[in-house]
């Protein structure tokens, strides 16, 4: 749960974790059942895929919209924390 | 609700004797009376529908073609993007996100001269089955305010069925449009993967999620899916010329419905008596009814929530705190910043499904849940392929109980995933599936699901056509 939590970048109180752990002990009891499901498919069964477009640009002009959304910015530049000490 | 209502409006205005400025006048006085009661919108676009109401009557008067949609009012769900209009998702990350363009079905609809009256709450990112897990406020049912509306989309439903809009958008990943449909009582539909494009629909489940119509009747269903579906340059994965939603001529005397006995497993027994009663009367109009088995339908939910959540994770990715949302610390380390922006901004249902996503995709998890989830999710669409071979439709009730309190569910998830029993495996096999009213219980509404193959919206609706006849 915990190395969970930091892949998933959430920093959760003491009494989240508490609780996620016990919920997911339910939850996971039951999804445990999916393990169950036999498959005897051959490999063409019908899940729809992507199909690829030409790759043609097309022209169009809200960058300044998007760059307006940056919660902090110098310019058009979006200003994050360091990654790196 | 009449057979008939939306074709009924949109006459009225064609011809005249309505015009779209008393259309949305009137709507906008429902929504003055009762939105307060309800809480179905988070943004009510009044000046912007009236506006674009004097611009459709200028056209009718002075006889220019007009769309198929003239004068109607769509409310739209909060995670469809409208070009300068918030898209919040009902959540504090994109409280005051704007969005810069256009979904193509916004595009579509307003080709066809519908007129957006407002954004509709929702559960936040789609997170949930009642609408009680917006960020915001809770909508309530208006059939009974008590009770929740259903969810995801309940806002979009509880604005129909409350007479605030003609029509509604919302969008579906594991019944959000069909499950608020059946506690409104009016009509909802969730078409084959493909056959809406997905752009601009802000993702909770990328192989999941469908766009689609709420109506009064399956008339005014058939007409908006008509509208917004078909091929999209932006979304690869919508079908080349198909265009769901034409047609419910087909003739239910020679159809065969079958009826999985696992759909009435668990279902309360006058939700089951409703929609018995209503299979007699396809039966009486020349339906043949078989029973058949549908055995993996019971490892439906754990399929779904597994399969979604993986996705809905990826999809959750991105809200950071640096290009949107609740802005990150830039005075910590990026790990810490973004750590914090996003424990602060989420709710606990959207926290939950995040860990539990990445938890089984993990690499020491993946193996045991998510790999499982992918080959249970081949097996069952399977079932379902080989079921329609000897079935035209398959039918059973939406949802296996009436509305229940608000609150009621909300500190019991496992409670709250297994509501979405008989929704979900229409998501998960990628086939159409819609809801439509059949009875009631007190003031409380009963749906009826009706389940179709790939591309074969037409039988969905001639069903619904002959129900309401």
């Amino acid at each position: 749960m915990k190395r969970a939590a930091e892949i998933s970048r959430l920093q959760l109180s003491v009494e989240e974790f508490k609780q996620f752990e016990e919920e997911f002990a339910q939850l996971f009891g039951y999804f445990i059942e999916v393990q169950s499901v036999k498959n005897s498919l051959k490999q063409d069964e019908k899940i729809r895929t992507n199909e690829l477009r030409e790759d043609i640009p097309v022209q169009k002009n809200y960058a300044d919209k998007l760059v307006e959304k940056f919660t902090k910015k110098d310019g058009r530049y979006l200003v994050a924390p360091k990654s790196l000490d | 609700m009449a057979t008939g209502f939306t074709k009924n409006r949109l006459e009225k205005i064609l011809s005249g004797s309505l015009s779209a400025s008393e259309n949305v006048e009137q709507h906008l006085s429902a929504i003055d009376k009762n939105e307060k009661n309800i809480r179905a919108f988070i943004d009510i676009f009044a000046d912007d529908a009236r506006k674009k109401a004097k611009e459709i009557d200028a056209k009718i008067k002075g006889r220019t073609k007009v769309g198929k949609l003239a004068g109607l009012t769509i409310a739209v769900k909060s995670n469809i993007c409208i070009s300068g209009k918030r898209a919040t998702c009902a959540s504090k990350v994109l409280e005051n996100y704007v969005a810069p363009y256009n979904a193509t079905v916004i595009e579509r609809i307003l080709a066809e001269d519908a007129i957006i009256i407002g954004a509709a709450n929702m559960d936040e990112f789609a997170a949930g089955s009642d609408c009680t897990n917006s960020a915001f406020y809770p909508t309530h049912n208006p059939l009974d305010h008590e009770r929740v509306p259903g969810g995801s989309s309940g806002g979009s439903a509880a604005a129909v069925s409350a007479g605030f809009a003609d029509l509604a958008l919302g969008s579906d990943t594991g019944g959000s449009i069909r499950c608020p449909a059946s506690f409104c009582g009016i009509v909802g539909m969730k078409s084959t993967y493909g056959t809406v494009s997905r752009y601009g629909l802000i993702d909770m489940g990328m192989s999941l999620d469908q766009i689609g119509p709420f109506a009064c009747d399956s008339s005014g269903a058939n007409l908006l899916l008509s509208a917004i579906s078909g091929k999209d340059k932006f979304d690869q994965s919508t079908y080349a010329s198909a265009e769901a939603g034409s047609g419910a001529h087909a003739d239910i005397s020679k159809f065969t419905i079958g009826i999985p006995k696992e759909f009435f497993a668990g279902a309360d027994p006058e939700v089951a008596k409703a929609v018995k009663d209503s299979i007699k009367k396809l039966e009486a109009k020349g339906a043949k009814v078989k029973e058949i088995s549908l055995p993996a339908v019971k490892y439906a939910v754990p399929i779904y929530y597994l399969t979604m959540c993986a996705e809905f994770s990826s999809a959750m990715q991105k809200y950071d705190g640096l290009r949107y949302g609740f802005p990150a610390n830039v005075n910590q380390n990026l790990v810490l910043a973004v750590s914090e922006a996003r424990e602060k901004s989420f709710g606990k249902e959207v926290k939950r499904r995040v860990l539990l996503g990445t938890y089984i995709t993990m690499k020491e998890q993946v193996d045991a849940w998510y790999t499982k989830a992918i080959d249970a999710r081949k097996a069952l669409s399977h079932e379902f392929d080989s079921a329609f071979k000897q079935c035209d439709v398959l039918i059973g009730p939406t949802m296996p109980t009436l509305p229940w309190k608000i609150g009621e569910k909300s500190n019991d998830p496992l409670q709250m995933y297994l509501s979405d029993i008989l929704t979900v495996s229409a998501n998960l096999a990628q086939i159409p599936a819609a809801s439509i009213p059949c009875g009631m219980s007190g003031k409380l509404s009963i749906g009826l699901q009706i389940h179709a193959n790939k591309l074969q919206e037409a039988k969905i609706f001639a069903i619904m056509k002959a129900l309401e006849e």
